[in-house]
C-alpha cells in the first residue's frame, strides 16, 4: 500500500511459513484417514502439481507488470464485472482467514489451554495479527528473517528425537491399496497450502528485484512441501496410519511421544512454538492481503482503519463457522477442494487470459 | 448483556481510535467506508453474543458444491 518493500528472501521464507502453517495440523490426520500407510506419497504428488501452479502464478503476475491482483482485475474486466469477480476473491481470503483463526483457536482449546473460551483464544491471537498487518510488509518480512531459524532448529529437534521410535513397518505395504487412494487424497493438500497460495498474488509486486522472484518462491514451496511431507512421515512412521487417523491434531500428539533417555519429557509445549509461529505467519499475511485487497477494492488510500473493523467480523465468523468437529472434518474433505479450485485457479486463470488479450490489443 | 455492551464499549473506542486520524487527513471516502464496515461488524457482533442464529456461510458454499456433485 504504501510502498513497502520485502526482499526476494523474505518472501521465500513467507512462502514457507505459509505453507506450513496449519497444514502441518489439519493436513496428516484426514490424509492417513483416507491413504493410510501411503498418505506421505499424496503430499509429495500435491507439492509437484502446486509446483506449476506456481508457474502459473508467477507468469501471471509478470503480465500484472507491478500491480496487485485487485488493481489487474479492475484493470482488465472494467470496475463492474471487476468487482464483481473480486467480491469473490476477497471473500475467499476472508473465509480462509477465518477458518486458519478457527484452527488455532481449536488446538489451543483442545490441547493446551481447555479451560479459556473460545473467543477469547480468537481475539488474543488475533490482535498480535492486527498488530502485524498494522506495521506492514516490510515488518512481516522482517520478523519472518527472524524467527525462520527457531521454526527450523525445534523441526530438527523434534525430527531427531522421534528417530529413535520410528518403526518401519508401519509404512508397509507400500502401495497396499492401489495407487487411487493416493492420488484422491492428493486434492486434500494440493487444497490446504497450495491453491491458498494465490493469496500471494496480492504480495509479489511488493517484492524487490524482478529476477529470482520465481526461484524464491519455487525453492519457498518445495522447502515447505519438504517440511510437510517429514511431518506425515513421522506420523506415519512412529503412530501408524491409525493412530495418526484416529487424533484431530496428529502432530501434536507425535510431539507428546518424545522421551529423551526416558526424563525429559512434556516437551510437546515448546514444539508446539512451530504451530504457533508458523500459524501467525499465515494468519498475518492472509489477513493483510485482506485488508489491503478490500482498501484497493474501495480505492481507499490507506488499508489501516479497515484491519479493526474487519477483526471484529473474522472472530464472528471464525466462532460460527464450524458448529462442531464432524461438520469441520466433512467440510475440509469434501467442499474445500473444489472451493478453493474456483477461487485459487480458475478466477485467476480468467483474469489471465483477460491479462493475455489485452496485452495483444495493445502490443 | 455483558458481552453485547462490552462490543459497543470496543467499536467506540476503534471509532474514536481512527476517527481524528481520518479527520485530519480529510479522507471523507475513508472515513465513510471505515464507518460502514464498523457499524455492520459490531451489529454483526452483537447479534451474535445475543446468541441469534447467524446464517453460516460455510452452509451456503457447501450447498453450492453439493448441487455440483450432483449429491
Amino acid at each position: 500500500m504504501d510502498n513497502q518493500t520485502i526482499t526476494p528472501r523474505q518472501f521465500m521464507f513467507l512462502v514457507i511459513l505459509f505453507t506450513v502453517g496449519s497444514s502441518i495440523l489439519i493436513v496428516p490426520g484426514p490424509l492417513a484417514a483416507q491413504a493410510k500407510q501411503d498418505a506421505w506419497l499424496s503430499i509429495i504428488l500435491s507439492i509437484l502439481i502446486g509446483l506449476l501452479l506456481i508457474l502459473f502464478y508467477d507468469h501471471m503476475t509478470k503480465l500484472m507488470e507491478g500491480k496487485t491482483f485487485v488493481q489487474a482485475t479492475i484493470m482488465v474486466f472494467g470496475n463492474w464485472f471487476g468487482r464483481f469477480l473480486l467480491f469473490f476473491y476477497l471473500s475467499f481470503l476472508f473465509i480462509l482467514a477465518a477458518l486458519v483463526l478457527r484452527n488455532i483457536g481449536d488446538f489451543m482449546t483442545t490441547e493446551i489451554i481447555p479451560e479459556t473460551p473460545l473467543q477469547f483464544t480468537h481475539i488474543l491471537f488475533l490482535i498480535v495479527v492486527i498488530w502485524g498487518a498494522y506495521l506492514g510488509l516490510e515488518v512481516m518480512g522482517r520478523s519472518a528473517e527472524i524467527f525462520m531459524p527457531w521454526v527450523f532448529l525445534l523441526l530438527i529437534f523434534f525430527t531427531i528425537t522421534l528417530v529413535p521410535q520410528i518403526k518401519i513397518e508401519n509404512l508397509q505395504p507400500f502401495l497396499g491399496e492401489g495407487v487411487m487412494p493416493v492420488l484422491s487424497t492428493s486434492t486434500l493438500a494440493l487444497g490446504t497450502p497450495l491453491l491458498e497460495m494465490v493469496v500471494f498474488l496480492m504480495i509479489l509486486p511488493y517484492v524487490k528485484d524482478a529476477q529470482p522472484k520465481r526461484k524464491a518462491w519455487v525453492l519457498g514451496v518445495l522447502i515447505g512441501g519438504f517440511i510437510l511431507t517429514v511431518i506425515t512421515l513421522l506420523c506415519l512412521l512412529v503412530l501408524g496410519s491409525d493412530l495418526a487417523a484416529l487424533n484431530t491434531f496428529p502432530s501434536y500428539r507425535l510431539a507428546q511421544k518424545i522421551n529423551i533417555a526416558g526424563f525429559l519429557e512434556g516437551l510437546e509445549v515448546v514444539i508446539g512454538i512451530i504451530w504457533m509461529l508458523t500459524i501467525f505467519f499465515k494468519m498475518v499475511v492472509l489477513y493483510y492481503c485482506v485488508t489491503v485487497g478490500i482498501a484497493q477494492f474501495l480505492t481507499m488510500d490507506d488499508h489501516r482503519p479497515l484491519l479493526l473493523p474487519l477483526g471484529m467480523g473474522i472472530i464472528v465468523l471464525s466462532i460460527i463457522a464450524y458448529p462442531d468437529v464432524a461438520y469441520f472434518e466433512t467440510f475440509v474433505a469434501t467442499t474445500w477442494f473444489p472451493y478453493a479450485l474456483t477461487h485459487g485457479f480458475l478466477l485467476p486463470a480468467l483474469v489471465w487470459i483477460g491479462l493475455l488479450i489485452k496485452k495483444k490489443r495493445s502490443g | 448483556m455483558w458481552s453485547m455492551l462490552a462490543i459497543l464499549i470496543i467499536a467506540a473506542v476503534i471509532f474514536f481510535m481512527e476517527f481524528p486520524l481520518l479527520k485530519k487527513k480529510k479522507k471523507k471516502k475513508d472515513l465513510w467506508f471505515f464507518s460502514i464496515l464498523l457499524v455492520f461488524f459490531t451489529a454483526v457482533s452483537v447479534l451474535e453474543a445475543s446468541e441469534f442464529p447467524l446464517p453460516n456461510p460455510l452452509d451456503y458454499i457447501q450447498g453450492f458444491y453439493q448441487f455440483f456433485s450432483g449429491s
